[in-house]
């Protein structure tokens, strides 16, 4: 049962927030694993929790119990340095909003990865290039991220995730800012991404973005179920 | 490299908010120009005082009388005493009273026609005034007083070079006949005008206070100075120059007269300056201080406004030294930057009032140095709480507020 090669490990991981005197409980016990290579997706409501999985799973946050591994690595009491440095080099995150910075041109904010690598300034051009490349946009990288579209700006966005060639693409609700047909091409280049062996576990709350993954874990109140059981609480939920 | 990146990233994210980092960064210019003003004003002044008593060829020493009633002034055979002393240089007696000058009719270069009378100060000198106390500024027509003319008392005279030009305006007057009370004297030259602390000469007639004493009835010098050798020991010649006070005033006793090193009234005066410079200077190290409040303002602000962007950089791998260090390149540019231009605002405001004030203005890069020094510490210093509130910004709630 347990798969051959599992990248994310997670087994048992709870997590609550503390917000004055009132403590949220946000993840109760979630147990799943992602194999090497897989395109998995997270699919659940707004408030489910699954932003939260995200960010634990991204090394933005820890989980109170359970455990968490990536790779062979237990991510627990990481120093905030190691979990930059893993954030780094070993997860490509994509958000909804894009969050490429402003004042610097495509290919710049594709080299920010690499300047914390610690990458020489000439491989990082060379790099950034080629991904940017990768998604198309070698003739935009000069420009700066309004004088893109959003699916150039997302795509921008993916070149930097792969730039460090990270094992794992995280995405939160990548195509949530996006208009359906440039949603479905970011979703081809995800699918293209994945065929070259990435792994991509991608975050959202739409059955058709969710559909694209090979694989789709349900998660609603802070509980994973299965599609059948997900299916019928979230009907019984809205009626 | 790295830091490299950190610093051009640090320009355009200052450059995106010209105006704010340019009234952040006045703060820092108006601190470091006062700080290096004075401190180059203080240093031109005092270097300047140190000039003129050193070119006066050793340490003076002032002997005055102090009851009169009991000595009322020093012979001519009692000064050559002192001057015999072994070490000393020279003495250089000085009085100096008002009197009335008249310029004759028949004077062709005078500029007045008629017969002018005018009142002005009139300094008996001998010969050792002019190769000390005005050996740097030097004579601009004729000759000065020498030896022959105070033995002699002849009835030459000197004019200072402001009552030359207010008297003869751009003509030599030498030769001719200036009257002093009812005496006539020769003008024998003209003196180039005096710049420094003693600068009562310009505007003096100068005779030898032979002359003075006796033709001029200014009576005998109850003071003067005695100039001491360099290659003396000051002390030695010191104690020699009270014990020959104490013979030739044995009568007053020991409160009759005072032997006053100048080195130590210039100590004085150089301690009250650098006291007033100090506390001149302090009040620029609080406007530097209130400019390095001003820098963490406009810090917290902006790493506040870039809530999103350190989440960001923190979820690309920026480690929170990285976002440390680049929130306080940034504090360090506008201060280091506000610093070079108040270095150069203050040099420039320094230069102006050497050209005011007279003294000479040096550029002592020590201070320049040291004035940039202080701004990079005033930008880490402030540029420190700002930064570090950013490195410890967790990326979740970062991200979140975009």
């Amino acid at each position: 049962m347990p798969a051959s090669k599992p990248v994310i490990s997670l087994t048992d991981i709870t997590k609550s927030y503390q917000m004055g005197d009132v403590h949220f409980p946000v993840l109760h016990g979630i147990t799943f694993t992602v194999d090497a290579g897989e395109f998995v997706s997270v699919l659940g409501p707004s408030g489910s929790g699954k932003s939260t999985l995200m960010n634990i799973i991204g090394c933005l946050d820890v989980p109170d119990s359970g455990t968490y591994m990536l790779g062979h690595r237990t991510v627990k009491g990481l120093p905030e340095r190691t979990m930059a440095r893993i954030r780094n080099r070993d997860i490509g995150f994509v958000f909804q909003s894009f969050q490429l910075l402003p004042r610097i041109s495509a290919i710049e904010n594709v080299m920010l990865p690499l300047i914390y690598a610690k990458v020489p300034r000439a491989q990082r051009y060379a790099r950034a290039m080629a991904e940017l490349e990768r998604v198309g946009l070698a003739d935009k990288a000069g420009n700066l991220p309004r004088q893109l579209s959003g699916g150039q700006q997302q795509r921008v966005a993916i070149a930097r995730a792969l730039v460090t060639r990270p094992r794992i693409l995280l995405a939160d609700e990548p195509t949530g800012a996006l208009d359906r047909t440039t949603g479905a091409q970011i979703m081809d280049i995800f699918q293209s991404l994945n065929k070259e062996g990435i792994t991509v576990v991608m975050i959202t709350h739409d059955h058709k973005v969710a559909s694209f993954a090979s694989r789709i874990v349900y998660i609603l109140d802070g509980k994973l179920y299965s599609k059948e059981e997900y299916e019928a609480l979230e009907l019984g939920g809205e009626g | 490299m790295f830091f490299l990146s950190t610093i051009r990233m640090s320009f355009s994210n200052l450059r995106a908010n010209a105006m704010r980092t340019f009234l952040t960064m006045l703060g820092v210019i108006i601190g470091i120009t006062s700080i290096l003003a004075l401190l180059t004003i203080g240093q031109g002044v005092t270097d300047s005082v140190i000039d003129q008593l050193s070119g006066l060829g050793g340490n003076r020493v002032t002997v005055t009388i102090r009851n009169t009633t009991v000595k009322p002034g020093f012979t001519d055979e009692e000064l050559e005493r002192f001057a015999h002393l072994e070490g000393v240089e020279g003495v250089a007696p000085q009085l100096s009273s008002y009197h009335t000058l008249t310029l004759m009719p028949k004077l062709t270069n005078s500029k007045y026609d008629g017969v002018y009378t005018i009142s002005r100060r009139v300094m008996g000198v001998n010969d050792f005034y002019f190769s000390t106390y005005t050996k740097n500024a030097g004579m601009l027509y004729g000759r000065s007083i020498s030896t022959d003319d105070v033995t002699h008392r002849t009835n030459v005279c000197v004019l200072g070079y402001d009552l030359w030009q207010r008297l003869y305006g751009n003509y030599s007057p030498v030769g001719e006949i200036i009257k002093v009370n009812n005496t006539d004297c020769t003008i024998i030259g003209v003196m180039n005008e005096l710049v420094g602390i003693d600068v009562t000469g310009n505007n003096s007639l100068i005779v030898p206070y032979t002359t003075a004493v006796q033709t001029f009835s200014m009576g005998l010098p109850d003071s003067f100075d005695v100039v001491i050798n360099t290659a003396s020991e000051t002390d030695e010649v010191i104690a020699r120059v009270e014990n020959l006070c104490a013979t030739l005033l044995n009568s007053a006793g020991n409160n009759g007269y005072s032997v006053v090193n100048q080195e130590e009234i210039l100590d004085m005066v150089l301690t009250i300056t650098d006291l007033v410079l100090g506390m001149l200077a302090g009040i620029a190290v609080i406007a530097l201080v209130v400019g390095g409040i001003g820098i963490m303002n406009m810090m917290l602000v902006t790493v506040s406004e870039r809530t999103a962007e350190i989440g960001l950089r923190k979820a690309l791998g920026a480690r929170p030294s990285v976002i440390m260090l680049q929130f306080l390149i940034e504090a360090v540019i506008i201060s280091l930057f506000g610093g070079i231009i108040g270095v150069l605002l203050g040099l420039g405001a320094s230069y102006i009032a050497s050209l005011l004030i007279g003294y000479t203005f040096r550029f002592n890069p020590m201070t320049a140095m040291l004035a940039l020094l202080f701004s990079l510490i005033v930008g880490v210093i402030f540029g420190l709480l700002p930064a570090r509130r950013a490195a410890k910004m967790n990326p979740i709630e970062a991200l979140r507020s975009s």
